[in-house]
């Protein structure tokens, strides 16, 4: 995103703050894929994913005072989008123990062939992201999804870079073997 | 040579991180080949990445953005703004009877209170006026008397305060400032005689039986 496109965001957030609040549909029409996209990896359900998308946008709206005009409006978002799944796993009770997700890919109800021919790979890799624990399953996201590099994730999930080389680390072999147990060929 | 392995894996991870440099990327390449093993597990977690990297984008379901902005809770406006907005905003006025009788209201309160304000400079000179003061002489005949002094409203009736002065033809005489208005007033004589002022204008009884004598002064 170029400084220009900044800037114009900028701008409309200012307009929005001074009681021109429809304006604030070209922010929610620019970033709702995004929002979603990340929603809908983080909790793995495309209803509650609409539901976190457009909580967030609804409390980015509400904080819209708070917004510091030294950032992205699209980094202040994902940061938003994260905490509204992180709140939703915590109401859920979404923790899921390393040990049982080990057990789930040793299970044996499914051969590999019967898995690989039921199901198309997208859909294989968010089953294996939904079993992730959720602090794997951001940093998974936001790098290698989104594409953020380490510094634009730790400003958005308030996590030191060196801590979150580790969760991308046993995320990516956790998924390995989720993948693996799955019977997934890719 | 578990150890080794996990190094390994350490070193792939970083490489997926992009923190490797030329060099060890070179070093591990040769590993890589070298160690068939290795070389799975590097390349499963290659393919795990490019799967998740390459994953399809899912767009936002119809009409999200309709249902965020109906959502929405009217933001205000910072005050100035809506004053500022309040003066130059351009506005049509719609107009029935309710509100053209409720402007006359206004019409002739405004009225009412810019007559009112025309006056007030009127009262403002009264009270001028009312500050005014006029000097009145008050005389007795009394040439035994050896003091004699005037108390009256316009002293609260304090017998110390004005005291007249004594003139060759035995007649006391006194000039006071008195406010327009109407003043009662009596002669003390020799601090002990409340005397009526025989030359008086006009009397009013003073409750105790006696007179008192009374001046009106006009401007």
């Amino acid at each position: 995103m170029n400084a220009d496109r900044v800037e114009d965001e900028y701008g409309i957030i200012r307009k929005v703050l001074a009681g021109e609040a429809d304006l604030y549909a070209v922010l929610v029409d620019a970033y709702k894929d995004l929002a979603y996209n990340i929603a809908f990896r983080l909790v793995g359900d495309a209803d509650t994913a609409k539901d976190m998308a457009q909580e967030s946008f609804i409390a980015a709206y509400n904080a819209l005072g708070d917004f510091k005009f030294n950032s992205r409006f699209s980094s202040w978002l994902y940061r938003i989008v994260v905490n509204k799944c992180r709140d939703h796993f915590r109401a859920t009770r979404e923790t899921v123990p390393v040990d049982d997700i080990c057990e789930d890919i040793a299970g044996p109800d499914r051969t590999p062939e019967q898995a690989a021919s039921s199901r198309q790979t997208g859909d294989a890799v968010q089953q294996a992201l939904n079993k992730l624990p959720p602090d794997y399953r951001e940093v998974i996201i936001l790098k290698h999804i989104e594409g953020l590099d380490y510094q634009e994730i730790a400003d958005t999930l308030g996590v030191s870079i060196s801590a979150l080389k580790v969760r991308a680390h046993r995320g990516r072999e956790m998924l390995r073997k989720l993948l693996e147990g799955m019977g997934v060929t890719l | 040579m578990k150890e080794r392995n996990e190094l390994d894996k350490e070193i792939i991870h970083r490489l997926l991180d992009g923190d490797l440099g030329p060099d060890e990327k070179k070093a591990l390449a040769d590993r890589v080949k070298a160690d068939p093993v290795l070389n799975e597990e590097f390349d499963d977690l290659l393919r795990v990445v490019r799967a998740v990297e390459t994953s399809e984008r899912i767009p936002a379901p119809p009409f999200f953005t309709a249902a965020v902005m109906r959502q929405l809770q009217p933001r205000k406006a910072p005050l100035g703004m809506r004053i500022r907005d309040f003066v130059l905003k351009g506005r049509v006025l719609r107009w029935n009877m309710a509100t053209a009788f409720a402007a006359m209201l206004v019409f002739a309160l405004v009225v009412t209170l810019a007559v009112r304000t025309r006056n007030a400079p009127v009262e403002t000179a009264m009270i001028g006026q009312q500050e005014q003061v006029v000097n009145v002489t008050m005389n007795l005949h009394a040439p035994e008397a050896h003091h004699i002094a005037v108390a009256g409203t316009f002293n609260k009736w304090k017998t110390d305060t004005h005291v007249l002065t004594r003139q060759e033809n035995g007649i006391w005489t006194i000039s006071v400032p008195l406010k327009p208005g109407e003043h009662s007033y009596m002669f003390v004589v020799d601090g002990k005689a409340w005397v009526t002022d025989p030359d008086a204008e006009a009397y009013r009884d003073d409750g105790f039986g006696n007179k008192n004598a009374v001046k009106r002064v006009s401007i």
